[in-house]
């Protein structure tokens, strides 16, 4: 964009002295703008159209910098030379085109006269642009042009341009223009909406005229009117006009007399959007028609009711005064009000959720959950309790009550009661996140009823903390609370201080009884650390055959490497059971493949380690793919041997295939090396093809 | 198809409250098994929400095949410009329901050129929005008027003062209207937003989010109108140009979304997601920032926005991890993007549950299947006209801020422009005639 020292000029110099140097600078400068618009005029026309963007976007910077706050005088002096030049028949046709598009954001009195000129001539375009233009221009000269061009004429595409612009305008003095149009069918929207937002006493009548008839559009130009009335203040002509639009487009069958008797029906959007608009315009006289329209007959309106109700009185004063009306209302009408009563009217919601009608049951039990206090506990719970379709909704509302006594209140439910009420009110202590809940939840883990005892658990699953790992942990000695341990797990895995958490566990795991210990080692193996792996291997090689049998099973689903030793200690030794040993390399074998980050070394010794110890062919495969997993010299070499093995050379094969193809750059010759011997070993005409593929490669 | 036309015509009991209670009584009621639930259910031919899908291009692609896979909708129409679209949109909404149903040849779908003619018909209870930015507010208002409740696309709007119109149409028509920011429906999303809400990172001073940037318009030169395309509806209330292929394609890397003519660029594309979500966290969704700051504007090297609070939010200032929005609050962070993607310091915040005094957020799973719910139930849907109306804003007055190269003022309650004439000309652009609102 080009630099401008007028960009910067100080318009409000007190000094006589001063402006009159400004005003030479400027004169100059705006010269200097001239020249700049003359020159981009022929790329702003350029034969090539893609080189026009350029020269398009400077001028707009021109235009639109000159237009920006404190700075009048130049944007005046921009706009007068865009508009001079827009009207230059000399200038080529797209410039003017970009130049009126300016003018549209710019322009003000200096434009009006160049621009009415445009809307007066031959080219389509310029015409079109000069209306818009026009639409947007401050200054009431432009209304003067655009109702002229009305009066003169044209096409319908035209009329319609000139009648939208000058309802944007809202020009008074074009309602008798305008009227007439909504009598012909191509006009009567536009006209409709125009006369609408001119809103004046006329056009009103006009489109009464026009609603009377039955003309598309006519009532929305009324709502529209209305509207414009509450945006400017004239309340008493918005309540009048919403008022007469309700009551005459209420149908003839309806009870309320009607002034207009012969009008025709309004839709209900429009009835909807004039019982609001009433509302709004005067609240305290707007009561006998939201009552009216809730205990009407007519569903669409109910929701327009509420509306107007919360626009009337606020949200606090709709609850107030629709509450007391639900007892008489439909159960649709019942639903709308409830969604807008708030925590006053909670006694109201409550009664409504007894309401024979499903769906207001419904209704009111969600909105329990979004204003209910401790008032509305019993109910919720009675529901969540009776096995209906809502008791779902009302567990879920349990879990969102709040207010002093919430808590305490289904405390007291958890700990009282037959099983399924106990169940709910602890099921909804879990959801509603209170962790002093839960030592009385660890109480209730440990009762004797499976489904409290159950419940008891999932709740301290998601609740517990530290201050519950020894209470969990002696539930899972105790052996007779099913759900302990995978509470004991979670609330483990949460914990801050695995260390500290690991050491309490160990504590007890001397005493346990082999079948409550698998359980506590699992928890070892979870919270994992090098004192919960020696404590898990030192029961690896108890005497006792099921406490053996689960501290190896523990290490075989130990999450980190760590656990490699142990696991190699147990396939080296003969007298290992086969399942065990199987158990191990499998483990082995997956912790070589996912420990990436372990040196190669580490993880070669151990695939080698259980390499040895592994007697079939399905452990061995397992460990060739490990061996593929680490990039190193010394895996492509535990693999070769494999390559002529009957039984192993398919799965050698792959694994040399994917190691060689996972190498990296600097290991060519290592790759080649082992496509080279797999493609020597002839394993499959498919490995080969890779082998081939990869000795290609440059 | 629809048997409810006495109910249509008075209104006394109209088709959607049939549908509401219909839907509930299935619920409540166990039937007889001799003849298919469906019949009687709430998915049953007659209760079914019967739908016309207007913009077949490259965003209803999406949509479209998830409307056609609802039981409880049933397309009845499709409308688009260019004939080839709608024709294969037809083709596909009948093959799919002739597969549905068992038979070979279903014929019920019809396809039309003009929304017009979607919105007049009183078979039809809802429309799809899915057009180009310049088109929403108008068909939105027609059909709302028309008592059509709509899904449109994001941004809602083109102008400010179309927002407006559309939000206080919404609102007297008592249509339901779902603006398609489709993140609020994603939980890592709404989290964030409970996270901030709840003040569990503090007071939120910086917010980071990238939107990305899109190629600069250009000025093209005319092609040949392809044959069954009617350009001239395509540029619809918009400034007349040449037809040129690149001007209308449907592109995520630009087309016709990198023309000020139809949008906001990205401010508009995905502002209308990230600004979104930025607005639903900071409780804006009634209001909006007060100051924006393009780009260069003393040195900036970032576009920004500022709320009341002082709260900035940067454009396409990096994001850590490359995450697409970072809330930035004086005790913790959070960082959030879609895929269900969730970060936050201290870690424990995205895992703590809410407490029943907590703020807890309108929660929804599914966008469109949120919006089909309301309709049966007249709640308000997650993203109404209103909060697609403040959204839009925000990325309108980004935009305005941009192209005008200087800083905006904004009063949000008075949605106006403060102490800027000019600018305040940008909140609505005059339409191209005969296409007028």
């Amino acid at each position: 964009m080009m630099k401008m020292p007028f960009l910067v000029f100080p318009v409000k110099r007190q000094s006589l002295v001063a402006l009159v140097a400004c005003l030479s600078f400027a004169s100059a400068a705006f010269a200097g703008v001239e020249q700049t618009v003359n020159d981009l005029i022929p790329k702003l026309a350029a034969e090539k159209v893609e080189d026009r963007y350029a020269a398009q976007m400077e001028l707009q910077g021109i235009a639109l910098n000159a237009a920006r706050p404190d700075a009048e005088v130049e944007r005046a002096e921009v706009a007068k030379i865009l508009a001079a030049k827009a009207t230059d028949a000399a200038v080529p046709q797209p410039a003017r085109v970009w130049m009126v598009r300016q003018l549209e954001y710019t322009g003000s009195g200096e434009s009006v006269a160049a621009l009415t000129a445009l809307l007066a001539g031959e080219d389509a375009e310029l015409k079109e642009c000069a209306r818009r233009a026009l639409e947007k221009n401050p200054d009431p000269g432009a209304t003067v042009s655009l109702r002229t061009a009305l009066e003169k004429g044209g096409e319908t595409p035209w009329r319609i341009g000139l009648i939208q612009s000058l309802g944007e305008r809202g020009d008074a003095k074009s309602t008798a223009i305008i009227a007439p149009c909504l009598k012909s069918k191509e006009t009567a929207l536009t006209a409709a909406s125009a006369l609408g937002k001119i809103a004046t006493d006329d056009a009103v009548t006009a489109l009464w005229g026009a609603y009377v008839e039955g003309v598309p559009g006519a009532a929305d130009g009324l709502v529209t009117a209305g509207n414009r009335h509450l945006l400017a203040g004239r309340k008493a002509a918005a309540k009048d006009l919403f008022e007469r639009i309700y009551l005459t487009g209420a149908k003839a069958s309806s009870n309320r007399a009607t002034p207009a008797g012969k009008s025709p029906p309004a839709s209900v959007q429009v009835r909807s959007a004039a019982l609001i608009g009433r509302a709004a315009a005067e609240p305290k006289s707007a009561r006998t028609f939201i009552i009216s329209a809730l205990e009407g007959g007519t569903p669409g309106l109910y929701s327009a009711a509420v509306t107007a109700a919360t626009v009337a009185y606020g949200k606090p004063g709709a609850s107030a005064m629709l509450a007391p009306m639900m007892v008489r209302l439909s159960p649709a009408a019942k639903s709308c009000v409830l969604r807008t009563l708030d925590r006053a009217a909670e006694k109201r919601i409550i009664d409504a959720a007894s309401d024979p009608d499903p769906a207001v049951q419904s209704d009111a039990i969600e909105r329990l959950g979004q204003v209910g206090t401790a008032a509305s506990i019993p109910l919720l719970f009675q529901v969540a309790t009776n096995g209906g379709v809502n008791s779902k909704a009302a567990a879920a509302a349990l879990a969102r009550v709040s207010g002093p006594g919430t808590d305490i209140a289904i405390s007291r439910l958890a700990g009282e009661g037959d099983v399924r009420s106990r169940t709910v009110a602890i099921q909804a202590l879990a959801q509603r996140n209170d962790p002093s809940a839960s030592p009385a939840l660890l109480k209730y883990a440990g009762e004797s009823d499976p489904e409290v005892s159950r419940a008891a658990c999932a709740a301290l699953a998601k609740l517990g903390t530290d201050s519950q790992l020894d209470g969990l942990i002696q539930l899972v000695l105790a052996g007779k609370t099913p759900g302990a341990a995978a509470a004991l797990q979670t609330v483990a895995n949460r914990t801050a201080d695995r260390s500290a958490a690991a050491q309490k566990i160990i504590a007890q795991t001397q005493s346990a009884e082999p079948r409550q210990l698998a359980p506590l080692l699992e928890v070892l193996a979870l919270l994992g650390g090098n004192e919960a792996l020696a404590a898990v291997s030192s029961f690896a090689g108890n005497i006792k055959p099921e406490v053996k049998d689960a501290a190896i099973r523990t290490l075989a689903n130990w999450p980190d490497f760590s656990a490699h030793k142990a696991l190699l200690v147990i396939v080296s030794d003969p007298n290992t059971q086969r399942t065990h040993s199987v158990l191990a390399i499998q483990a082995i074998a997956r912790l070589v493949q996912s420990s990436e980050k372990e040196p190669a070394a580490n993880r070669l010794e151990a695939a080698q380690g259980a390499m040895k110890a592994a007697g079939r062919d399905e452990e061995k495969k397992l460990l060739l793919s490990a061996f593929a997993s680490v990039p190193d010299a010394k895996a492509a070499e535990a693999i070769k041997p494999f390559l002529n093995n009957p039984g192993l050379k398919n799965e050698a094969g792959l694994a040399a295939m994917a190691l060689a193809e996972s190498l990296p750059k600097g290991n060519r010759a290592l790759a080649r090396s082992l496509a080279q011997a797999v493609k020597e070993a002839g394993v499959s005409a498919e490995i080969t093809q890779r082998a081939d593929a990869l000795l290609n490669k440059r | 198809m629809l048997a409810m036309t006495y109910d249509m015509k008075t209104h006394h009991f109209s088709r959607r409250e049939f549908l509401k209670r219909s839907g509930l009584a299935g619920a409540a009621l166990a039937l007889p098994t001799i003849v298919p639930s469906t019949v009687f259910g709430a998915n049953a031919p007659g209760n079914r929400i019967t739908m016309g899908l207007i913009g077949m291009g490259l965003m209803m692609r999406s949509h479209h095949p998830i409307m056609l896979g609802r039981d409880e909708v049933q397309v009845l129409a499709v409308c688009d410009v260019d004939r080839s679209q709608r024709e294969r949109a037809k083709a596909q909404t009948e093959k799919a329901y002739g597969a549905k149903q068992g038979i070979g040849a279903y014929k019920g779908c019809d396809a039309y050129n003009e929304y017009e003619r979607v919105i007049e018909r009183d078979d039809i209870d809802a429309v799809m929005v899915i057009t180009p930015d310049h088109w929403h507010a108008m068909i939105s208002l027609a059909a709302m008027k028309r008592g059509k409740d709509v899904y449109v696309q994001k941004p809602m709007t083109l102008t400010i003062r179309e927002g407006r119109l559309m939000s206080d149409t919404a609102k007297q028509t008592g249509a339901i209207l779902q603006v398609g920011s489709q993140q609020r429906s994603e939980r890592a999303f709404r989290k964030a937003c409970e996270i901030v809400r709840n003040g569990w990172i503090g007071k939120v001073h910086t917010i980071y989010t990238h939107l990305g940037e899109f190629p600069a318009p250009q000025t093209l030169p005319g092609e040949p109108v392809p044959d069954g395309l009617d350009y001239d509806r395509w540029l619809g209330p918009t400034p007349w140009y040449p037809y040129n292929r690149k001007r209308i394609e449907g592109n995520y890397g630009g087309g016709w979304r990198c023309f000020w003519d139809y949008g906001s660029r990205k401010n508009g594309d995905w502002g209308a997601h990230h600004f979104d979500i930025i607005q639903w966290a900071l409780g804006m969704d009634d209001s909006g920032p007060v100051e924006f700051l393009p780009k260069g504007f003393k040195g900036a090297e970032y576009q920004s926005h500022v709320y009341a609070d002082g709260t900035k939010v940067w454009k396409n200032h990096p994001v850590k991890d490359k995450q697409m929005i970072q809330f930035i609050g004086d005790k913790g962070e959070v960082l959030v993007s879609r895929g269900d993607q969730l970060e936050t310091t201290p870690a424990g915040l995205k895992d703590r549950p809410l407490a029943p005094g907590d703020i807890h957020l309108y929660e929804s799973r599914n966008h469109e299947g949120n919006w089909i719910e309301c309709i049966r139930t007249r709640k308000q849907p997650i993203c109404p006209a209103e909060i697609g109306h403040r959204t839009a804003t925000v990325c309108h007055l980004n935009g305005i801020a941009e192209r005008l190269n200087r800083p905006i003022k904004w009063d949000p309650a008075k949605e106006e422009i403060v102490g800027d004439a000019e600018a305040s000309r940008w909140l609505d652009r005059p339409r191209r005639t005969p296409y007028v609102i």
